[in-house]
């Protein structure tokens, strides 16, 4: 699976970061549980955009994960406080988890 | 997560979209606006603004907590600092470590501050100076509260901030010699006008009532660490008078040297940028596709669209009368501004002798800047260059404040006219 990582236009110094998945992208439910998998500490919400509904995981303190925002995309907020080394371990979490899916 | 234990007052809305926290007015500003707000009140450091900053921050803390403290039947110190430390994160502003506060003072730490940390991203270059004044007023209100002492009871020594290479904020509270002094007390939601608002006009594809619906399931809160990522930029739910204080203070002590004029026109500068990055933020936002583009046709309905944000900011109720490429004219009630000049100066009567609404009028110039001249339309990048092009004062448009609500009219009115 072909991944990018790119940094948010507006990523605040690194802080925010969008994940664009290959198309076809898995649906948004199957992001949502691959990500409660591969985090299990994760706390798991979501919020209401009109219709539209945009999943969060959080693992405080160190990221926030927020998949619907826009279609094939995971959005990653790394916390001010997650320091540059557990953000590396974060992302190999994270594509480690997305190269099951192949 | 940490949040939901949190334990704060309930937030009111009064007046014309206006919005209270046990009594104390709450704005939405980005840490843009909390930049350049901050950076034009500083500009001349003999003007001795840093006084003023602080103390306007304690001020509005010490109305929070004094009231919110009643609101929740709270007892004794730590119930009190522990408000403060929930207030302080749910807002926006960070995380406040109050655990070595006593009356007598203390070391007060923000591993986590807003001000410490996030301005940097709205500014090119390094900070000189610390930026973290806010988070020292806010600490010594909840200490002073807590302990019950007077305002002003302690000062600040030992800064050490974020904004200029501190691992963590950090500075110690010390009690006043000869003991506290309290120069200007916040006024509340201050003076509210009497006006009632335009009817919104019908020939926009937006729907305003569905806008705010589905901006209310959104989260607006502090996140874990005191933070609100959001719209590309870094929010904070502030005090609507400590802008307003900081602003009117800088403006009388500017006034004083023979450059009002100048005073002002640096305020509206801090709106525009305010209104480049905030409403360009969320007019490029994943939330405004999801719940607003797809209402607009036109480049009207954008801005329609924008003012219906607007009114969930806590700024007051904005109308659109007309608009074109042109020019605009847009009222606004109940700005906060203007209703915050009432609170702090209007008593027995008195009116401004001037407008006062400089964030309104420098956000009505971005907002036209952005749609007619910036092309936020095509998803433009929000860079220096195309601030400069399309939204800078003498490039883009410029606002007169033709009624005011501060001088004594029902509304405040922004005529917003293109520079040709």
């Amino acid at each position: 699976m072909s991944l990018e990582l790119v940094p948010h236009p507006r990523c605040q110094r690194g802080l925010r970061w969008t994940l664009i998945l290959p198309e076809p992208a898995p649906a948004q439910a199957a992001i949502t549980a691959g990500l409660e998998r591969w985090f299990p500490e994760a706390v798991v919400g979501f919020e209401r955009w009109g219709t539209r509904r945009v999943d969060r995981l959080i693992v405080q303190f160190r990221v926030e994960f927020r998949v619907g925002e826009r279609p094939g995309d995971i959005g990653l907020l790394f916390r001010s406080c997650c320091a540059e080394p557990d953000r590396e371990l974060i992302r190999a979490r994270l594509f480690a988890g997305l190269a099951e899916w192949g | 997560m940490d949040e939901l234990t949190r334990r704060l007052p309930a937030i009111d809305g009064v007046g014309q979209q206006r919005a209270t926290l046990a009594g104390e007015p709450l704005v939405f500003h980005c840490n843009h606006y909390n930049y350049w707000i901050q950076h034009t009140v500083r500009l001349d450091a003999s003007l001795g603004m840093d006084p003023v900053i602080r103390d306007a921050a304690e001020s509005c803390a010490r109305g929070l907590l004094e009231r919110g403290r009643s609101e929740l039947g709270l007892r004794g110190p730590d119930a009190v600092l522990s408000l403060a430390r929930d207030c302080f994160a749910e807002l926006g502003f960070g995380m406040l470590d109050l655990s070595k506060a006593s009356a007598e003072g203390g070391v007060v730490r923000t591993p986590v501050s807003h001000y410490g940390q996030t301005l940097a991203s709205a500014c090119s270059g390094h900070f000189e100076r610390d930026q973290n004044l806010f988070d020292q007023g806010f600490a010594a209100a909840a200490v002073a509260v807590a302990f019950e002492l007077e305002a002003g009871a302690f000062e600040v020594r030992n800064n050490r901030c974020m904004s200029r290479g501190a691992d963590a904020g950090e500075f110690e509270l010390v009690r006043r010699a000869g003991g506290g002094a309290s120069p200007w007390p916040s006024p509340g939601i201050g003076v509210l006008g009497e006006g009632v608002p335009a009817a919104r006009r019908e020939d926009t594809h937006t729907d305003e009532g569905e806008i705010l619906a589905a901006l209310s399931g959104l989260d607006f809160s502090g996140n874990e660490e005191g933070l609100i990522p959001r719209f590309g930029v870094i929010l904070t739910r502030h005090f609507a008078n400590f802008y307003d204080r900081i602003s009117f203070e800088f403006v009388e002590r500017m006034r004083g040297s023979g450059m009002l004029d100048e005073a002002e026109e640096l305020l509206v500068e801090a709106g525009r940028r305010c209104a480049y990055n905030t409403f360009g933020g969320i007019m490029l936002s994943g939330e405004w596709d999801a719940v607003i583009r797809s209402q607009c046709q036109t480049r009207e309905d954008w801005a329609h669209g924008m003012v219906a944000v607007i009114n969930a900011l806590g700024w007051g109720c904005w109308r659109i009368i007309e608009i074109d490429e042109r020019r605009a004219v847009i009222r606004v009630w109940d700005d906060y501004e203007s209703t915050g000049w009432l609170g702090m100066y209007g008593g027995e009567g008195r009116r401004a002798d001037r407008p006062v609404s400089y964030l309104a009028a420098g956000g009505a110039e971005g907002l036209m800047g952005l749609i007619y001249r910036g092309g936020i339309i095509d998803g433009p990048a929000l860079d220096e260059g195309l601030y400069q092009r399309s939204c800078q004062g003498g490039v883009g448009y410029v606002c007169r404040q033709t009624r005011s609500l501060a001088q004594g009219d029902p509304y405040t009115e922004l005529l917003v006219e293109a520079i040709e």
